[in-house]
Order: C-alpha cells, then structure tokens, then sequence
C-alpha cells in the first residue's frame, strides 16, 4: 500500500478539511509531522485505521473506553451542537495497492446531548479504478471489509506503529513481552483456526479416554488411570511453572525497584554530604564574621579617629605651614616683648616711647605672636598630629581590609544559602530513605529469588519425569492392548484423535518455531543496521527463545540481554517491531507499507539516531516520522536533509481554539524552521 | 482455504489418510464453530472416518 494522501474532516483535533499528501517519490520517501505532544501526531495514525477498518481505538487505548474516545472534533462538536446540527466526522484516503488505484471514505456523525458526546458511523465508500481508469464504488461494509482486509489483515495493523509505548513493552524482558511477541506469531501465522482444533480435539481426546477407561478391565483399566492420573500431574505442573514464572519476575522487577531506590539514596548521599560540608562552611563564615567584627569594634576608637582625618590634616597643615614660616615658634617670646613694653625701653637700650611708631609695631609684633602657653599647645599638637598621620594609614588600610572580607564572607554566606535551598529541594523527602533497611530488604528478594529458581528448576525436572512417564504408560497400553489384541472400535477412535492431536502440535510447533528463527534473522539485520560500530562489533545477532523472550547475543554467542544499554534495547525493539511489520507484509525485502514512527529516538545516542534516519528510509516504502520538539532537533533534521530521502515537512499548530492546524513546508523550510528553534 | 491451512495440509502430507481426514474436517467445521461445539462434531467426524475406511 502507498498512500497518496489523507485528508482530516473534522476528526480529532482537526478542524475543518486538512490535507497530507504523500508524493510518489520513490527515493524521496520520508514526511516528517512535527508537533508538540497533545497536538494530534498519533490522531493521523488513527485517521488511517479508522479509514481503513472503522476502528476507533488502537493497541495504546486498551484501557480507554470505546465511548470515551471521541473522533469527532470537539471543538466544531460544541460550536454546532448549541444549534442541534450533528458534526461530520470523516477520512478520506487514496492510496495505491499493487498499481490499482482506491480511495476509501469512511465517516461518522457526532452530537452533543446533554454534556455527552454520541457518535455513530455514518458509512464507507471505496472507489476503485482499474487499468484503464474505470472506476467501481463499493459501499457495503462487509465488501469493504473484504477489499481491506486483502490488503493488510486487521490483525497485523498495529505492527506498522511504532509509538514509544510499544518500543518501550518491547525492552523489558517480562512477561508482557513474551504476551506480545507470542500474540504477534500467532497473528503473523495466522493460526487462530490452528488452535482452535488443536482444543477441541483436546477436549475430544480427554472425552474418549474416560470413555474408553470406564470400559476397561484388569492392567488396561490401571494403566488408564494411571495416565490420566500423569496428565492431570503434566497440567498441574506446567501451570506451577507458569505461576514460578510470574513470581520470578516479579520479585526481579522488586529487585529492581529496590536497586532503583538506593541508587536514589546514594546520590542524596552525595547531596547530603555535600549539604554538611555547606553547613559547615556556612558556620565558618559565620565565625570569621564576628571575628572581623570584634576586630572592628576593638578597633573602633582608633577607627572612629578616621572621621577626623580630614580636620587633622587640616590643622597639621596649618600648623605645619605657619611653622615652615617660621611663625611658630616664634623667634622673640611674648613675654619678653611684655617686659619691653613695661619697661618702655627695647633690647638695644633706647627708650620707647608711647605712640611713638617704634611703639606701634611692638604692639603689632605682640598681637602677632600667641601666647606661650598656646604656642606649645600648637606645637605638641602638630607633633601629635604628625605621628597620628602615620598611624591613620595603618588604621584605614585595616579599616578596608575589615570591611572588603566582611563584604566577601556575606556574598559567600548568601550563596552558601542559596546552594543549600537547592540542596534541600533535591533532598526532599526521600531523605528519610533508609538505606539499611533497603539493603537488608533487597538481600531477602535476592534469598526468593534464589529459592523460586530452585523450585522453578525442581518443577521443571518433575515435568520432564511426568513427560517421561507418560511415554512409558503410553507404551505399556500399547504393548497390553496389543497382547490382549484389543482393537475396538472405540480405542481405534481414541488413537486416531491422539494421533490427529500429536500431528497438530508438531505443526504448530514447527510454524512457531519457523517464524521465531524468521522474525530472529530479520530483527538481527534491522538491528545491525543500525547500531554503532562499537556495537556492532560486541553484538552477534537477535534471536527469539522458546518462550517468546528476545534474547541478543555477544559475539561470542552468548546471550549478553542484561547487558546491554537503555539505547541499544531501544534499538533492539525498532529492530524487532521492524521484523514484525515484515512479516505482515509477507516477508518482501522493501515493506509495501507506510511506517509509523511516533518519536522514536528516546534514549538514542546521536551515531544511532544517525543510523535511524539514514537505515529506515530503505526499508519500507513510505517512513512518516511523528516527531516532537524534544526530539527532532538541528542534528536529526540536518542528518535526515542529508540523506536525500526527506520529501515534506507538516507543522502541527495549535489553534486559538484548541484545534489543530496542518502547515505544509518544503523540506528546506522546514530545516531552517527547526534550527532557528534551536 | 486460507494460505495458512494450504500449509497445514501440506505438512500433514507424510501422515495417514485418516489423519488427514480429520485435519480437513476440523478445520472445515472451525470455520464456523466455536471449539466446543467443534468438540462435539468432531465425534460424529471420527467415527465416520474410521467407517470408511473400515468399508474401506
């Protein structure tokens, strides 16, 4: 199947008539939808069930119920509903099949009554148009049916979409898994039929034997009993492998929990010890703090001095100017002068007389000069304030290198804070986790699993007695039956349906063990594909075990699961699901299906999400990647652009209304759209 | 007949007749019974088969 184009009426969170086309480019073969989650990457996927079986649920919604799910846009459902008109909701497909050409129409009506959303089919129309463009419409469903089922059985749909949920179902090796890959060889075998004979000839051999035992006599009639007996046993064993099973695994996945959780506590060790070493950096700073402060206090007489420096200099100056002049000391004392004037008579011996000019400059020269007692005061002031000079440095360097370490302390204690208020919030309650307790609980699911190993192991030997045991008691009611030549019509029924039964398992047993070899060898060629070279190197192949597990092999052909990373399971799955999409389309080389990836890189290293987008593109015919924002960034949209394989790029906008809009771009566009986003 | 029971057939192909027979019948009752009333055809299925080949 090539699909042409889908076109959305209304359906899921797309309004109106929207449109996807798909060129027929046979190399250029990629459309990637880009969206954020919530934005309808997956509804376009249901669109096409929908279309193609009318289905309105897929695999993921196996919880949701049927009348929860609504395909009708909700959004035209209430604007149109207040008027009472009902809402088509359809899906228009054209797609080729084996160079015919089909458009399908499949439609439902929706109303809102009372709150509640009704939905119902409103009918499929397919057109076909044959080689020489002659169309035929078809619209009875049963028909349409038929026409698509032909095309790609119903059953094997789901194995064309890869969502995260089933890459992830796929990684773990539970027993969930082995459901899925076991469920998957029976669709792909189709042998529903197979098994349905294969019970009721069951059912029909258990029937004639009882018969046939209520009949017989002596050592036949023991011998009887005793098998029934033995297969009564075989039953009650295989199912106490079975429940073994179920406990193993459970008590693994407990392990792994417990192991998850001190994990945990061992990186809130690492915080917790991180957050001491802060709180006692935090009390240090705190110290060294009221130490710069007891300093400072101590020193605050010498400190307080620093508010005075200026003045102090001032008056140094002065004085220091008037003694640089000479004015102080003064070269004739006041008192001298003072005698002079009393004595009306100057140092030379002439008389002074009052009024006189000689008289007047004495007087002035007396104003001039200070006293003698402030003229000391002067001068032990300035000789103060001159060793106080030196001393003012000293007390304002201490002074600033005070106060900076006291500034840089209180930027450290603040991010000290802020460090821990982080701390605290990783820390969170989990804190309280005790690892001891943890330990000790892990040890005891370690002893269980031990033990159910054990007694998995005994089960399973006391079966293969029981089989043992059964062949024998089968051989000695032969060897009696042929002594006694009992050859009734009722024993030769019995044979005749044991035979048949025999017959149908060893089919069954070879089909299933035919399509896990298949599935094993193809999944291990996806697989390398795309792995790493490293990878490559260590790991040998992918094969499924009897028990439906997936077991992957070391190159040493050793089974190497366990071992593996989160990213190479991941591979391991894509590989898988791969194989499985194969097989359904009956194992061609070039998948005639388009493949739905919903964000498939996850844990993907960049060299395996290289791989992905150059390796996918060659194996179907048609790859529609949905992706997000998160992860279909600048590398995957420069490595996709470069393999030459990428035909056309959607957007999915959200809408005012909530809806959703499709937005075509050209490759190119789309490129630039997606690295300018970053 | 579904391609798969084509397949069926064609392993049984080294089997008994009879064996054969009752395969083909089955598989044509199981298209519309469910296995319990399979169960119960097959009886009447069994018993014709062995009458057959008795005539035989």
């Amino acid at each position: 199947m090539i699909i042409q184009s889908i076109q959305l009426e209304n359906f899921r969170q797309f309004r109106g008539k929207q449109q996807i086309e798909f060129d027929s480019h046979k190399n250029k073969n990629v459309i990637v939808i880009f969206g954020e989650n919530g934005r309808g990457k997956t509804g376009i996927f249901r669109a096409l069930m929908f279309c193609l079986y009318g289905e309105k649920k897929l695999s993921q919604d196996a919880s949701v119920q049927e009348s929860e799910l609504y395909l009708v846009n909700t959004q035209e459902l209430q604007e149109k509903s207040s008027q009472g008109i009902p809402v088509e909701s359809c899906v228009t497909l054209d797609f080729l099949h084996e160079k015919q050409k089909y458009k399908l129409r499949r439609s439902l009506l929706g109303i809102l009554e009372d709150g509640k959303v009704i939905q119902q089919s409103n009918g499929v129309k397919l057109t076909l148009w044959d080689d020489e463009g002659n169309s035929s419409t078809e619209k009875d469903p049963k028909i349409v049916s038929q026409y698509i089922e032909n095309i790609l059985d119903s059953a094997l749909r789901e194995y064309f979409l890869f969502d995260g949920e089933k890459i992830e179902r796929l990684t773990r090796a539970s027993t969930e898994q082995r459901r899925e890959i076991s469920n998957a060889i029976r669709k792909l075998l189709n042998i529903d039929t197979l098994e349905k004979v294969m019970g009721a000839t069951e059912r029909l051999k258990k029937y004639l034997n009882r018969e046939l035992e209520k009949r017989a006599t002596g050592e036949r009639a023991e011998v009887m009993k005793l098998q029934r007996l033995n297969e009564e046993e075989i039953e009650g064993k295989k199912n106490g492998v079975e429940s073994l099973r179920g406990e193993l695994e459970f008590a693994r996945l407990e392990k792994v929990d417990v192991d998850k959780k001190l994990e945990q506590i061992r990186e809130i060790q690492d915080l917790l010890d991180k957050r001491n070493n802060l709180e006692e950096r935090r009390s240090n700073i705190e110290e060294e703090k009221n130490d710069i402060l007891r300093g400072m206090k101590e020193r605050t007489g010498q400190t307080a001095l620093l508010l005075l420096q200026s003045t102090a200099n001032n008056v140094f100056n002065s004085i220091d100017r008037r003694k640089q002049a000479h004015e102080i000391p003064s070269d004739i004392r006041r008192d001298l002068i003072d005698r002079l004037l009393n004595e009306m008579q100057c140092i030379c011996g002439r008389h002074i007389k009052q009024g006189s000019e000689a008289y007047a400059r004495i007087i002035e020269w007396r104003n001039r000069i200070p006293d003698n007692a402030t003229e000391d005061l002067t001068l032990n002031l300035w000789r103060d304030l001159s060793s106080a000079r030196d001393r003012f440095e000293s007390i304002e360097e201490n002074a600033v290198q005070s106060l900076t370490k006291f500034g840089s302390l209180k930027n450290e204690q603040r991010e000290v804070e802020r460090e821990l208020e982080r701390l605290r919030e990783k820390i969170g309650s989990s804190e309280r986790a005790d690892a001891t307790k943890l330990d000790a609980h892990r040890l005891a699911i370690e002893n269980k699993i031990g033990k159910i190993e054990y007694e998995l192991t005994v089960t399973k030997q006391k079966l293969d007695a029981l089989y043992d045991g059964k062949e024998r008691l089968a051989a000695r009611r032969k060897r009696i039956e042929d002594q006694e030549g009992i050859r009734d019509e009722l024993t030769r029924r019995v044979e005749l349906v044991e035979q048949s039964h025999d017959a149908l398992l060893k089919i069954h047993n070879d089909f299933t063990a035919e399509s896990r070899v298949s599935l094993g060898d193809d999944a291990t060629r996806y697989f390398m594909d795309l792995l790493d070279d490293e990878s490559r190197r260590n790991l040998k192949s992918i094969c499924v075990e009897e028990d439906y597990s997936i077991q992957v092999h070391d190159r040493l052909d050793k089974p190497f699961l366990a071992n593996i990373s989160a990213g190479q399971r991941q591979i391991m799955s894509i590989a898988f699901i791969a194989a499985l999409a194969k097989a359904a389309c009956g194992g061609v080389e070039l998948l005639e299906m388009p493949l739905f990836m919903d964000t498939p890189f996850g844990r993907l290293s960049h060299e395996h999400r290289k791989n992905l987008v150059q390796q996918v593109p060659h194996w179907c015919t048609q790859w529609i990647l949905l992706a997000t924002d998160t992860e279909f960034g600048e590398f995957e949209a420069k490595e996709l652009a470069a393999t030459g394989t990428w035909q056309s790029f959607y957007i999915l906008h959200a809408e005012e209304d909530g809806s959703t809009n499709i937005h075509k771009t050209t490759v190119e566009d789309g490129l630039g759209y997606i690295c300018q986003r970053g | 007949m579904s391609e798969i029971h084509i397949r069926i057939l064609n392993k049984l192909k080294d089997y008994p007749n009879e064996i054969q027979e009752y395969v083909e019948s089955a598989f044509r009752l199981a298209a519309t019974l469910p296995e319990v009333a399979l169960a119960e055809e097959l009886k009447a299925e069994v018993r014709k088969i062995l009458k057959e080949k008795e005539i035989e």
